[in-house]
């Protein structure tokens, strides 16, 4: 990387005072894939690529590429360095100065390097053979086992220049159960884990929790039509807080007044029992990083304080533009331009699961939301999976044929308690959450 | 390369096929008259697939040295074998219907014909366009994707081919504020081939327009109340109740796992009025964006009638569903990237004509809805339960289209909804050709048909 970075320098700097960013990622990856109830395929790869970003007089150039020759390398110098003087001057685009970083513990497991195919087989073995035997009812459409080593640097001529590894385990289970002609919804579950320390109990836990979800989604049917409480399980917490909080404090729809947050910074947006942070700097997680796509170290940042927006998220365009610091939220692969996204959302909850639960008189348990969330109207659509029927504080029956409606912005308002116990997601470990005056659309 | 490749391929009883891809892809999007991304992005290896006694090996590289192939080779086929030990017991052969020949798509005015500058103006303008239809659109974007790919195929059971596929695709997205209420609208089109193919009956400007009429319209409207409604859907909500409600029920692998559609060969899944293809080179059309000419296993493709007049007929095959059904496999393993793996996916996907005129389908309804155009995301479940977002909606009155109304969104059980088709006009459209469908990793597919009334729930806030 180191030689690969000097050449496009070198050659970049002879044509002109550029300033120039390259950033490089290898990864390397052991996958196990299980489908129709079977052993799949056995997959290994290996990818190594970089981006170069090129910035004069604020015109900005973008090439890439995954083959790492000389004829390559010279080529995409040259193209990013071309498509920069066919550019347009903006104020936004800048470089990271030199920075130094919060060292992080626990991302990087050398037992789980050496891992080989059979011990990885074994592994998938056991958690793909507890979800099936847990009961003949259980049809798995696909699993998956997979072992991830991630390497990132960068570099530029601000003198910026840093390096991170990550191991990831992630494991996936996606199906259904079957029951003569009741089928149940698809339902998925996952779980990702930076070391092998109880992994097995880890992979097995996850398999139980899925086989158990769609086994108790067999013999569903509509509740009536009703507003009320909704119960979001922390993958629904995902889709509807986490992904339109990703869009909502996103700093380039707030420069553009395409966020409805735009200007309510210090404003009320929820209820006072809500606050969300963004933690990459935990230790052990999966979710953390140090710096972010562009070298920015990152830091924990409180963006909703007990109802109160706080913080939206940049990276050096927005925060340039708007007159702030980044905020370390540059993400994207070798082959993208920055984009801007959360790390890892922390939701402190109050009360125990089982608590909510019996505060219900009547409302619904959703495990997953199959519909939209637009961030722009904030309207809420779509049909309630893996549902229940909660009355007097009981599980009555599983749903199918029910239709959610709300505005997310609403639903920021009406919770009404969150809980104590969390589950991993996507976007971090999210907690249970009640919220109230929801609309369903059922018979 | 193909004398590469041949050089490499081990001699063994068992399939093996060895895959190079070459991709560049370039990247033009204007935001608020900002050019925020020029990208030319390379992506290119070899992947090698190996089947064992009922397990396959995959392994893939970025290096194109001979060194690091065969290192790919031995890794798929020890892959396979660590497999197979946990795997014992009968299987069924992969049935191949191998490619010859070199293979080019129909490419009319080839895309690189057209400069960087001409492709960076012509986001700039439409942006602007958009922009300028009203003071209420307070923001505008525009992207212009290229897709070049170069593919080269080699296998011990007959394959020997290199394919040339060109897939583009163009999109406007403009917000609407009045101040209150925000709105976004958005429209695109993609196609297969060159300039032509992709501007052939299509406008900057009248997608910009539209784009922006779509946001302005929205603004202030209401949610309709929940429940069952008769719709007359637009060409492409029908090309998304084609592919996503029912399409992937079909596929074989889901089949196997068990969707709805299992055991339903032979049996009236719809009304007589529905016959659902899908096509890798459908003739009446140029350019879909799904065009395949051959697949990612090296099988030729092939047209599948999947309904024919609501009686299912086929599902969707790759070469080791096709021995397990023991059918000819279809054409329909593929994969986006050098280093994804063939799995089954649709192509160009539609409901096909029928003999009403469309003034006569909505004339004739006397109250419902009209809907145009995937809002948001769609999903379709294992028990075919589907769910679509819908971009444009208007209330039918006494057979007229009437008042806009927003953010609809539409669910049902595919069959179902199969089955309460009453009427499908004599029309025809693709319309999905911009986007991808996600099924583990994404692929470039189109959908459509004309337009039909049905029945389907509307959820509602009310």
């Amino acid at each position: 990387m180191k030689e690969i970075k000097k050449t496009i320098f070198d050659r970049i700097r002879k044509k002109g005072n550029y300033d120039i960013e390259v950033f490089s990622r290898s990864k390397k990856r052991v996958r196990i894939f299980f489908e129709k109830n079977e052993l799949k395929t056995l997959h290994e790869d290996e990818v190594e690529g970089i981006g170069v970003r090129v910035i004069k007089d604020g015109k900005l150039g973008f090439s890439s590429t995954n083959v790492l020759n000389d004829e390559s390398i010279e080529k995409i110098a040259d193209e990013a360095t071309l498509i920069s003087d066919m550019g347009t001057k903006d104020i936004g685009n800048v470089l990271t100065p030199a920075s130094s970083y919060t060292e992080l513990k626990g991302l990087y497991s050398e037992e789980m390097v050496s891992y080989r195919l059979p011990e990885l087989m074994k592994l998938a073995r056991s958690f793909f053979r507890t979800a099936k035997d847990y009961d003949k009812r259980i049809s798995l459409d696909s699993a998956n086992v997979e072992l991830t080593v991630i390497e990132d640097e960068i570099g530029n001529t601000l003198g910026l220049s840093a390096k991170k590894e990550k191991t990831m385990l992630t494991y996936l289970l996606f199906g259904m159960a079957i029951d003569g002609d009741d089928i149940s919804s698809f339902d998925y579950r996952f779980g990702v884990s930076t070391n092998l320390k109880n992994i097995e109990e880890k992979l097995n836990s996850t398999a139980t929790q899925f086989a158990s979800s769609v086994i108790n989604a067999l013999g569903a049917h509509p509740c009536k039509s009703f507003n009320g409480m909704v119960l979001l399980s922390p993958q629904v917490v995902a889709d509807l807080f986490g992904q339109s909080l990703s869009i909502l404090l996103n700093g380039e729809h707030v420069l553009r007044k395409r966020s409805p947050f735009h200007n309510k910074l210090n404003e009320a947006v929820g209820n006072e029992k809500l606050t969300i942070m963004d933690n990459p700097l935990v230790d052990n997680s999966p979710y953390s990083t140090m710096f972010d796509r562009e070298g920015t170290p990152t830091r924990k940042l409180t963006l909703i304080e007990n109802g109160i927006l706080r913080n939206f998220i940049h990276n050096n365009y927005s925060a340039k533009h708007l007159g702030c610091k980044s905020t370390g939220h540059a993400s994207g692969d070798f082959s993208e331009l920055p984009t801007i996204e959360l790390h890892n959302i922390e939701i402190p909850g109050q009360k125990s699961l089982k608590e909510i639960t019996k505060s219900i008189n009547q409302g619904v348990f959703i495990n997953r939301f199959s519909g939209n969330a637009n961030p722009i109207n904030g309207i809420v659509s779509g049909t309630v999976k893996g549902g229940w029927f909660i009355e007097n504080g009981q599980r009555a029956h599983p749903l199918t044929g029910v239709m959610m409606g709300t505005k997310v912005f609403d639903m920021f308002k009406n919770v009404v308690a969150i809980s104590n116990e969390t589950e991993q997601t996507f976007i971090g470990e999210l907690p249970y959450i009640l919220v109230d005056n929801v609309s369903f659309t059922g018979e | 390369m193909i004398e590469f490749l041949k050089s490499l391929l081990p001699e063994t009883s068992f399939p093996v096929l060895l895959k190079y891809q070459g991709r560049t892809s370039r990247v033009y999007y204007i935001d608020n008259d900002v050019l925020k991304e020029a990208s030319t992005k390379e992506y290119s290896g070899i992947s090698v697939r190996v089947w064992y006694e009922g397990v396959w090996g995959f392994a893939s590289t970025s290096n194109i040295r001979e060194d690091d192939v065969k290192k790919a080779i031995n890794s798929a086929i020890e892959s396979a074998r660590e497999g197979k030990k946990d795997k014992p017991g009968t299987y069924s052969k992969p049935r191949f219907s191998p490619n010859r020949g070199s293979l080019v798509v129909p490419e009319t005015d080839p895309l690189e014909n057209h400069s960087v500058d001409e492709k960076i103006s012509l986001v700039r303008k439409a942006a602007k366009k958009a922009k300028s239809v009203s003071e209420k659109i307070v923001s505008s974007s525009s992207t212009y994707t290229e897709i070049i790919d170069e593919k080269t195929m080699v296998s011990n059971y007959g394959t020997e081919i290199t394919y040339s596929d060109r897939k583009a695709d163009f999109r406007v997205a403009a917000f609407a504020s009045d101040g209150n209420d925000m709105e976004l609208g958005y429209a695109s089109f993609g196609a297969t081939g060159g300039w032509h193919e992709l501007f052939k009956d299509r406008s900057y400007e009248r997608t910009a327009e539209e784009a922006a009429k779509i946001a302005l319209t929205k603004l202030g409207r209401e949610s309709p109340e929940g429940g069952i409604y008769t719709v007359v859907l637009h060409p492409s909500l029908v090309g998304v109740l084609a592919h996503e409600a029912i399409g992937h029920t079909v596929e074989a692998d889901f089949v196997l796992s068990g969707s709805a559609a299992k055991g339903q060969l032979g049996k009236k899944v719809g009304s007589e009025l529905v016959t659902l293809v899908d096509d890798p080179t459908p003739d009446f059309w140029d350019g879909a964006t799904g065009m395949v000419l051959v697949d990612d296993e090296g099988n030729k493709p092939k047209k599948v009638e999947v309904i024919k007049d609501g009686i299912m007929k086929s599902y969707l095959h790759d070469a080791e569903s096709a021995a397990i059904f023991d059918v000819e496999p279809t054409g329909n393993a593929r994969a986006f990237n050098y280093s994804d793996e063939p799995i089954i996916r649709m192509r160009n996907t539609y409901i096909a004509p029928g003999e009403s005129s469309v003034d006569d389908l909505i004339s004739s309804t006397k109250n419902g809805l009209y809907l145009k155009g995937l809002g948001g995301g769609g999903q379709a479940d294992a028990n075919a339960e589907f769910m679509f977002g819908v971009l444009e909606a208007n209330k039918i009155k006494n057979g007229k289209i009437t008042e806009p109304l927003r953010e609809v969104t539409i669910s049902g059980q595919a069959f179902d909804v199969l089955k309460s088709v009453d009427a499908v006009a004599n029309d025809f459209l693709f319309a999905m050709g911009a986007g991808y469908c996600g099924k583990h990793q994404p692929a470039k597919v189109d959908a459509g048909g004309p337009h039909l009334r049905c029945k389907v729930r509307i959820g509602g806030r009310k």
